[in-house]
């Protein structure tokens, strides 16, 4: 089935294609990562990006800022 | 006292209008207007909510509560719902807002090793929101924004909005910052660790391998630290369906052999036809080392896999076999450390070998000194059986601790309250509360870096209660003293309320309206308020924009909405979410008509690693090297020899190895049965279970025996840190040395507020021990305490633990 987060993926790739070139897009990793805190659980989502932090779409968890903290828990960023 | 009436089922409304009406006159609506909620509708109505016990109908009467039922489409749902309505109406709910008598009459300058003490002041709301709002103002003014603690840990209510923790955190965003926490009382180690061993923590968060992967391919199932079905009652957020004890049963009834390696026999051990194999507490790594040492030397060991998918092998092999330290870590060295015969050890690594085997290591295991210690353990256990990444193969350590781990991923979920974001950076590993009170000023080590602890002059505390949760709280009594202003949110009486400065009575799930989801579930649930707030609680949300309001940005904190403004902004949030997932949920009235959104089941199975697996370079893990680190040199570097750079045994300072004639027992502090931590204490289940009013510890009967004790009595739970009064219950379901007790007792003191009075109620943090697993982790060290128990004489005090403070 071909959801909208699959076409958001698409939408979001082509844009950043032309900024950053191929080889950084694809081997970007944009797998979803769940906060392991109990309480929380909030997805990170590379596809909708963090919008409260204005971190925009398309931005893997690895390029996160080293201080970037969970926006539901405060998990930081190196104990996910 | 009949089932019937402690249960609250059956009675009908106390005070129904009618009634009411019959009564007439002044003095009849007087005595009842503390504790009888307004009449907010009259009739009978059945409603379906949600709480972290699971979702139940709720039977309402006239606006009161009056009985419970489980919801229907959950397969195991816990007693505790019960609870609900004896709770709910309790003498111990706070009826108004009051104040510490002295600390009213002289704020700053009253002695806070008073609290705990002293009477209480009876306060109307606007008195009380304009204290708290003048003390944030002095005291930011005063010292600073790092001189507010606000972190305020605990489980709180199950709803996605009135997330009261969540709330105080943005209060104090909004009022230029606070110190916050890091890490939790719960796997605090391990959390740590992880992400230097495995790259991350999905291992404890999930996604990892689910429970129906195990069911189909898993031959054998090694559970360090049990598993027991008293832990998957609750689920952070509430839950439709308890489903950890259903998949138990399944494991069973697919034949898969399972062994829990535990110093007591839960439960399960019998319904599952577990092997029950006891192990002396804190002693696991030693196992997992040895189990690793026979697979290695008798040629067991998929060194194949240690090759392509571990670095740093080469370090531990060496230790392994004796060569760095001259003690092989073989099966007859752990049988003298574990307890475990070396046969038994041995058997079992070949039996490991052999099958497909799912190691669970339980959360408690790093809840003790050195405790990232059985985690790396298990990893590297884990890696040289060669199964990581293979359906039913591998590790967790998450499986049966809570509820809700181990299924499909779910990319849905209904947002919390937005915590805002916090302008001061300082944190302190949680349980080092008391460490930081009593040494502002003082450097510690984390995870490699040095820290400072700030000087906390103003605690800020809503929905948690550390004096039941925290270590030693003889220790933690005279740190409390310290901070000037400590400011509590509670529905009830709880030992925290009680020390309190300022307390601000809040409401409880059944009084507010909110939405139970946790993205462990697939259920949504609205959660409408089911009666009147009791006596003059408010909403936590209310609390908190009024106090916002008082400094100047109550905009900022609402942003214009109001309780059900929010309610549909957050769902709106999940909905569109769903959307994105190919999942169409109904629109908010629909779903508050209807009471439960139920997205569709997860479908397919997730097995740990299995990418990982496949292709190691395509799908590295985020660890310094790429793949599973046996040995760090990230942690190594930091020369913490409490904890070096790959999984060592490491002889903790108590634990049966070292017990006296003063201390001969090892105390395991268990999750409880009848309430969640100490929430539901004062329910009629945890009351009835108590004995003499006092909670039980499990003896061996070799150990009662040696002590005269018989099941029924009350003892002397005791050690140089404190002392714990507790029932006696002789079973074999504890080994030989090993004293259990379960959590969550609310404390009572002989001498209220006075530091080394006894606990009439059986509260085991009485004599745990507050120290940090190791630098590294800095996690909680609650299952490392040597204690004695020993016979109670003299008439028992009375017990008073749920009784209102005085007031003046």
């Amino acid at each position: 089935m071909l959801t909208r987060r699959a076409l958001f993926r698409v939408s979001v790739a082509l844009p950043l294609l032309a900024v950053r070139g191929p080889a950084t897009v694809w081997a970007a990793d944009l797998r979803p990562r769940r906060c392991p805190e109990n309480e929380c659980g909030y997805l990170f989502d590379p596809d909708l990006g963090v919008p409260e932090h204005e971190i925009p779409p398309g931005v893997a968890f690895a390029e996160l800022p080293d201080d970037w903290e969970c926006p539901e828990c405060g998990t930081p960023k190196y104990l996910w | 006292m009949s089932l019937q009436t402690l249960l609250g089922i059956g009675r009908g409304p106390r005070l129904n209008r009618r009634r009411f009406l019959q009564a007439g006159g002044a003095a009849a609506a007087l005595a009842a207007a503390r504790w009888q909620p307004a009449l907010a509708s009259t009739g009978d109505r059945e409603v379906l909510t949600s709480s972290h016990w699971g979702a139940f109908r709720a039977r309402v009467v006239d606006g009161r509560l009056v009985g419970v039922s489980p919801y229907e489409r959950d397969p195991f749902p816990t007693a505790m719902i019960q609870n609900f309505p004896a709770i709910l109406y309790d003498n111990s709910r706070i009826a108004k807002p009051m104040a510490r008598k002295s600390w009213l009459e002289r704020r700053e300058k009253a002695d806070g090793a008073e609290r705990g003490r002293e009477p209480f002041v009876e306060l109307d709301w606007d008195t009380a929101l304009d204290l708290a709002a003048e003390e944030m103002q002095r005291v930011k003014a005063a010292h600073g924004n790092e001189a507010f603690y606000a972190a305020s840990y605990g489980w709180a209510s199950g709803g996605r909005f009135h997330a009261c923790d969540e709330m105080t955190n943005r209060l104090y965003a909004l009022h230029g910052g606070y110190v916050d926490d890091l890490t939790n009382y719960s796997f605090g180690a391990g959390m740590v660790l992880l992400p230097h061993v495995l790259g991350g923590n999905e291992i404890i968060g999930g996604p990892f391998t689910t429970w129906s992967s195990i069911v189909q391919h898993t031959q054998l199932i090694v559970m360090f630290g049990g598993a027991a079905f008293k832990n998957a009652q609750i689920t952070w957020g509430g839950s439709g369906e308890h489903t950890t004890e259903k998949w138990l049963r399944q494991c069973k009834a697919a034949g898969i052999e399972m062994v829990a390696i535990n110093p007591v026999r839960e439960d399960e051990v019998g319904v599952l036809d577990m092997e029950w194999r006891p192990i002396r507490p804190n002693s696991d790594v030693a196992l997992m080392l040895a189990l690793s040492h026979t697979l290695l030397t008798e040629g067991l060991a998929d060194l194949a896999f240690v090759e392509r998918y571990t670095v740093g092998f080469d370090k531990v092999r060496p230790y392994l076999l004796g060569e760095s330290d001259g003690q092989p870590k073989d099966a007859a060295w752990a049988a003298g450390i574990t307890g475990v015969p070396a046969d038994w050890i041995r058997s079992l690594a070949r039996k490991m070998a052999a099958r497909r085997t799912m190691l669970m290591t339980a959360w408690s295991l790093q809840r003790a000194r050195y405790g990232e210690q059985p985690w790396w353990g298990t990893v590297l256990l884990g890696a040289l059986l060669g199964q990581i990444g293979l359906p039913g193969g591998g590790f967790g350590f998450s499986y049966t601790s809570i509820n809700g781990y181990a299924f499909p991923p779910n990319s849905v979920s209904v947002g919390g309250f937005p915590r805002g974001r916090n302008p001061v950076k300082t944190r302190i590993p949680v349980s080092h509360i008391a460490e930081m009170l009593l040494k502002p000023g003082e450097s510690y080590d984390f995870n490699g870096r040095t820290f400072e602890y700030p000087d906390i002059r103003m605690i800020h505390w809503a929905g948690g209660n550390p004096f039941h949760h925290h270590q030693d709280l003889n220790r933690l009594t005279r740190a409390w003293a310290k901070p000037e202003t400590i400011v509590v949110h509670e529905p009830w009486w709880t030992p925290t309320a009680r020390r309190a400065d300022l307390v601000l009575p809040a409401t409880t799930t059944l009084e507010r309206n909110d939405i139970g989801a946790s993205p462990r579930d697939r259920y949504i649930f609205a959660m409408p308020q089911l009666v009147a707030p009791v006596g003059q609680a408010r909403n936590d949300f209310d609390i908190h924009s009024d106090i916002a309001e008082r400094l100047g940005y109550r905009d900022a904190f609402t942003e214009g909405r109001d309780e059900m403004g929010w309610l549909r902004h957050l769902y709106a949030g999940a909905r569109d979410r769903a959307l994105g997932e190919g999942i169409v949920l109904p629109d908010f009235d629909s779903f508050w008509e209807e009471g439960v959104a139920i997205m569709p089941r997860p479908e397919g199975d997730y097995v740990y690693l299995a990418d990982f697996r496949a292709d190691p370079e395509a799908n590295a893990l985020y660890t310094d090297s790429g793949r599973i680190e046996l040995f760090s040199q990230k942690i190594a570097a930091m020369g913490y020899d409490d904890c070096p750079g790959h999984a060592v045994w490491l002889e903790p300072e108590e634990w049966l190895g070292q017990a006296s004639e003063a201390t001969p027992l090892h105390l395991i502090s268990s999750h409880p049965q009848h309430r969640l931590h100490s929430q539901m204490d004062n329910g009629p289940l945890a009351r009835a279970a108590k004995i003499q009013g006092r909670e039980p510890v499990w003896l061996h009967p070799d150990d009662a025996a040696a002590r005269g004790l018989q099941t029924g009595e009350v003892a002397r739970l005791v050690n140089a840190r404190g002392e714990a009064h507790v029932g006696i219950i002789v079973s074999d379901r504890v080994m030989p040395g090993v004293a259990m007790i379960h959590e969550g007792a609310w404390i009572d003191p002989l001498d209220p507020g006075v530091v080394g009075s006894p606990d009439k109620h059986g509260n085991p943090n009485m004599v745990t021990w507050d120290v940090g697993t190791s630098r590294l982790g800095q996690g909680c060290s609650a299952q490392t305490a040597l204690v004695q128990v020993e016979k109670l004489a003299g008439p028992l005090p009375e017990i008073t633990a749920f009784d209102p403070p005085p007031t003046v």
